[in-house]
This record gives C-alpha cells, structure tokens and sequence, in this order.
C-alpha cells in the first residue's frame, strides 16, 4: 500500500490538528493528479494522507479591491471556466485551459500544481507573471504571506512543506490597463508537457505610448519559473515599437539557459524559440485585453 | 491564447504541397492464407453466418454480413454474424496483411452462394423453369425471362421444412500465389491495392512547427462494400501516417527508452488531426467479392512520403530521417544556405 492511514476532513482546524499530530508523517493530498503517481514511483513516501477536497472554503475566485483572490482547492476546469478570469486575467484562464488534460484539469487544483512545483506548469507560470502572493497556515497556528518569487527553489520544491503547511489562498492586484497572454509551445496540440511556457502581463499607458508595467516569465529554462528582469526592463525604458519589442525578445533569449534534452530539445533550438515566443507573445498580449480584442485602443506596434 | 500555429500575428510561414503514391500486396506473401465459412438460411429467412474472422473494429463483420445479404437477397438487418469463436469457427486466418474483406469476404460469398443453391434447386422444381434462369432478390425468387413467375423465399422455405431439406451451404476461398524461390521470385500476392495522397503542410519557418493544412487520399478498392468503413479506414491510416512522419520517435538516453509512456511517445490527438478527403477508387478486382480487394495497410502507407514531399515543397529542403520534427526543420533552415530573406532579422 502507499500509504498507511487516508483521513479525509472537514475542517481546516482538523486538517492542520492531524500534520501537527503526526509530525511530518501527514501530507496534505488535494486532487493527487501529481502526488499519487509519486507514491506509486515511490518517488515521495508518506504513511498518512490527510483528504481537503471536501473544504468548500477553500474553493473560489473573487474580485476584491482591485485583486483576484482564489482559494487553493479551485480546481483548474473551475479557473478555465471563469468569465472573471477570461474577461480580465486572460493569462491565467488561457494557462488553467492547459494544464494536462480535461480529466486532470477536472480534478487537479491550482494550489496542488504549485506545492508540485514543476518549473513549466502552467498556472505557475501565468502566475508567476501576475507576481502572485499566496496565503499559507502553519501548524502552528499561524499565517504567513509569501511572494511567488521567493516560493521554488528548485525542480519539484516549494518553500511550502505540505507535511506540515496548508496553502490557502492565490492573490494578486489587477493593474490599469492590464494586458496579458500565454504562449505555449509543445508537440501537439493537446495532452503535451510544454516545451516552453511563456506568460506575459503588461499595464499599458495608452496616452504615451509606452508601458507602465512589464512582466515576463519564461518556463521551462531553468529549475525555476524564470522572470525576464532584463528584458522587462528594456520594456519599460521607452516608447512601444516593434523593436522594442525585438530587443526585449533578445534580452529574454541572451538570459535563457536551457540544458540540452533529450525530450525537449537541445540548447540552441530552445533558446531560439523563447526569441520568438517572446516577441509573439508581446504582439499578442498587447493587442488583446481579457477576452476582448480591443480595436478602439490597440497598441499600434 | 497564443497557440503559435495560428494564423496572425507575425509568423513566417510557407506552404508546400507533395504526393506520396504506393501499391500493396493483398494477403500473406507467397504463403497460403485461407479463409472459411458456414451460412444457414432459416425458416423465418433470416441468415445466421459462422465465420473465424476477427473484427478488429474495421468492421469486417458488417462487410461479411453485407456480402451475405447481397448474396441471398435479404436485408442486411436479417443477418447474424457468429465470429472470431474457436470453438465453433470455421479458420479464417488472421486479421492483418488488409486480407480479411478479400479472403473472408470471399468465403462467406461462396459459403451464401453454396446455401443458395439448395433454394435454386428447390426455386427450379417449384415453378417449373431451369436453376440458371432464377435470381434471388429481395426476398423472392424471380425467373429473369419471366419476372412473372415467381415465389417468395418464404414460401421456399417453407415448402423445404415441409420435406426436410436445411438450407446449409459452406465455403471457402485461399489466393493463387505461388511460394518465392531463393532469389525471391514467384507470385507473393493475387491482388494489389494502389492508392495517391496529397497533402499540403504549412511550416512555421521560426518555430519550426508543421501543420497539415488537408490530406487529399485516394485509394483503389476495388469496390467498396461499405463506403463509411472505407473513409474510416483511409482517416485512420492518414492520421496514423501524420504522427508517423512527424511525431512517433522512440528516445533513447544510453540505451534506455526514456519515453516509454503514451504521455511523451507521441501520436495526434483529434486536435492534430488534419482535414482528409477520402476519393474511392473502384477499379473491380475480379477475384474478389463482388470486386473487393484491401486497404487496411494501404491506407497509412503513401501518407509520411506526402508529407515530406510537402515540406520539401515549402522549403526547399529534403528530409530523409522521420520524424521531421520542428528542431530539424529549424536546423536545417539555419545550415542551408537558404537564407529565407523574409525571415526577421533578430
């Protein structure tokens, strides 16, 4: 058996009450999409399971003083299916749209796909872009917030310890003007693991031509989600133009570092193709805004 | 989302068109490969056919069925198909070498065609007129001279339960090949199946991304029993082609298959799957069933050459190692001297 003792509760006390019991032979399983097959490679061990599927407090989006909020447990067909989400974060309803399949997206949650910290997946990666924070219980009682950049620390590790912590909550502040996309790239055209994920929020300043904000996050080319300082910066230092566009896309291409592999590709066919997503994915997210194509104030590029 | 396949914003893309063409041998080559079939007419003028042959789900039992109906000239829905049973089975070999509407349609033609003339023979008597003037048609015998003189299969059935007489009949059908020598000459095949497609691909010349734009697959028949089974079978094999030439690749790292999952050894998904317009061509192959022959295999066979002739088309380039993934076709778009001169110019 791959584990000793499956406890599914009904309460976040009670869910928190049984890892402080069990002092680190407790986790915490969501959906399990990830973490079954783990146990059953015997890639992760654990002698108790402890069930949150059934916390209805955990599953939502909202909209909040300018913020999205969303609860961990929120599957990714719940995200996909959002008008909230398609109509001002598209980035994120495009990446919940293609997370593996629609039996996984069914079942497999957003705060489950973080603490699994793959790289390139994909709300990760969106979120990533949206500078996301997340709310965490200890078992101590307490509550921390913490940034996503502070939150992967290498291939398949969080900061977060679901043995003994609880994520529970995705935040992030909606920006003026707010433009995003995500550019995905596999070999086919469903039921693929992304050769490059790529997810970009912008906030526009339409009087002047230029942009207030830039974010880019390229995945996967390095153990981590990687945000693009470089070329985010080369984005904001003046007035929109197809060659600003070019040079951030070359900014995005000289910091990528891909290994060579054997699935994915070898390093120079990679990072050619972060310079050309990344140029195609800042044509895209400017020209749209949410789910609307917004011809009376586009970008002219 | 941006899905760099489509159309818009700033790929470069190029379209090509290409052809692949192929014939193949129907049945085991050069080897006997028979077929075998019972069929028993019933007193209600249902048909119950006993045939070894195994449906693979290219529906070979609704083309046996079929065959029958035509044969004895009752309504396919009046057949009953006992199949693939060992126990009870009459040998009808394997279902592969695309031999089973050929070679087993074959069979249960001759076995209707044995069980047939038990009704002629009792047809003749009944109204007076020789065997080779009747035809058997829509539940009723009728003398072609005279289509006045007639008489129900019903009737006939009736009056053979009132003598004694069961409609049986068996058959059996094995091609005319003969066995290859040592310098491999002989007859391998009693019949070919010959097929054209066409296909137009669109590459991306930044991403190195193929999209089969449509396949155009004509196929030779012979003459399609079941037209829909035969559209099914030439999708299939197309589909089948596309992720031959463009994803299919078994990976290894020292030795060890490292993607030896469904979720990285890669086939198309009904997303990747292209447009395909199925053309039948039915040239009647006289020894088959009603002219039938093959296209099980013929169907997947012209496709990855059509495709790489496309991308050659577009590009410029020749591949020669399946599949042509998007990291060769951007390697070789670099090392060639084909400087595409509407590339950007990062």
């Amino acid at each position: 058996m791959y584990w000793e003792k499956y406890l599914k509760v009904k309460t976040l006390h009670e869910a928190m009450e049984i890892l402080k019991l069990y002092q680190g032979k407790a986790r915490l399983i969501a959906g399990g999409t990830d973490l079954v097959l783990q146990l059953r490679e015997k890639k992760k061990r654990v002698s108790v399971l402890v069930d949150i599927s059934d916390l209805p407090e955990l599953q939502y989006i909202k909209e909040e003083h300018g913020q999205i909020k969303i609860g961990a447990m929120t599957t990714h067909s719940q995200l996909a299916a959002s008008p909230l989400l398609w109509e001002k974060v598209i980035v994120l309803a495009q990446a919940a749209s293609s997370v593996g399949s629609p039996q996984i997206r069914n079942v497999g949650t957003v705060g489950g796909n973080i603490v699994n910290a793959q790289p390139a997946a994909d709300t990760v990666v969106a979120l990533m872009a949206l500078d996301a924070k997340v709310v965490v219980f200890n078992n101590d009682g307490g509550e921390e917030k913490i940034p996503f950049s502070e939150l992967f620390l290498g291939v398949g590790e969080s900061k977060i310890d679901p043995t003994s912590q609880l994520l529970k909550e995705i935040s992030f502040s909606l920006l003026p003007e707010m433009r995003s996309s995500l550019g995905r790239l596999a070999r086919r055209k469903a039921l693929a693991l992304p050769i490059l994920n790529i997810g970009i929020v912008l906030s526009v300043n339409k009087k002047e031509n230029r942009l207030h904000e830039a974010r880019i996050c390229v995945a996967p080319v390095a153990p981590v989600p990687m945000r693009m300082k470089e070329a985010e910066k080369t984005l904001l230092s003046r007035k929109l133009s197809d060659e600003l566009l070019i040079s951030a896309s070359k900014a995005a291409f000289d910091a990528a570092d891909p290994r060579n592999s054997k699935l994915r590709g070898n390093t120079a066919y990679r990072k050619e193709l972060v310079r050309v997503m990344t140029y195609r994915t800042l044509k895209t997210a400017l020209a749209t805004r949410g789910g609307v194509g917004d011809e009376a104030g586009s970008i002219t590029v | 989302m941006l899905k760099s396949r489509a159309g818009g914003i700033s790929e470069m893309k190029k379209r090509g068109c290409g052809i692949g063409s192929m014939w193949y041998g129907i049945g085991n080559t050069g080897l006997p490969n028979p077929s075998g079939a019972f069929v028993q007419v019933l007193d209600d003028c249902t048909v119950i056919i006993h045939t070894g042959c195994a449906d693979i789900g290219q529906g070979s039992t609704t083309v046996l069925a079929q065959i029958a109906a035509e044969e004895l000239g009752v309504n396919f829905n009046d057949i009953s198909v006992i199949c693939a049973d060992t126990g009870v089975t009459p040998d009808a070999g394997k279902t592969s070498a695309s031999r089973q509407t050929y070679i087993s349609g074959n069979a249960v033609r001759k076995a209707a065609q044995s069980a047939k003339e038990t009704i002629f023979k009792k047809g003749a008597e009944l109204l007076q007129v020789p065997e080779e003037e009747l035809i058997l048609k829509n539940y009723q015998l009728n003398s072609l001279k005279n289509y006045n003189i007639q008489i129900s299969l019903k009737e006939i059935m009736a009056k053979c339960r009132e003598d004694g007489t069961l409609v049986i009949g068996h058959g059996w059908f094995n091609p005319q090949t003969k066995g290859l020598d040592k310098r491999g000459q002989g007859i391998p095949y009693a019949t070919y199946a010959f097929a054209t497609q066409w296909v137009e691909v669109e590459v991306d010349t930044e991403t190195g991304e193929i999209d089969i734009l449509n396949v155009v697959a004509a196929h030779d028949v012979g003459k399609a029993v079941n037209p829909m089974a035969v559209e099914g079978q030439i999708e299939g094999g197309s589909v089948m082609g596309a992720g031959y030439a463009l994803m299919e690749e078994i990976i290894l790292d020292d030795g060890k298959i490292i993607n030896s999952s469904f979720s990285n050894y890669l086939i198309p998904t009904i997303k990747d799957v292209p447009c395909v317009n199925s053309i039948i061509v039915e040239e009647e192959e006289v020894t088959g069933p009603f002219g039938a022959k093959g296209v099980g295999e013929p169907a997947l066979i012209p496709t990855a050459t059509a495709i790489a002739n496309a991308i050659s088309n577009a590009l410029g380039i020749r591949f020669y190692e399946l599949p042509i993934t998007p990291e060769k076709i951007l390697n070789s778009l670099k090392t060639a001297n084909n400087t595409n001169k509407n590339q950007r110019d990062f």
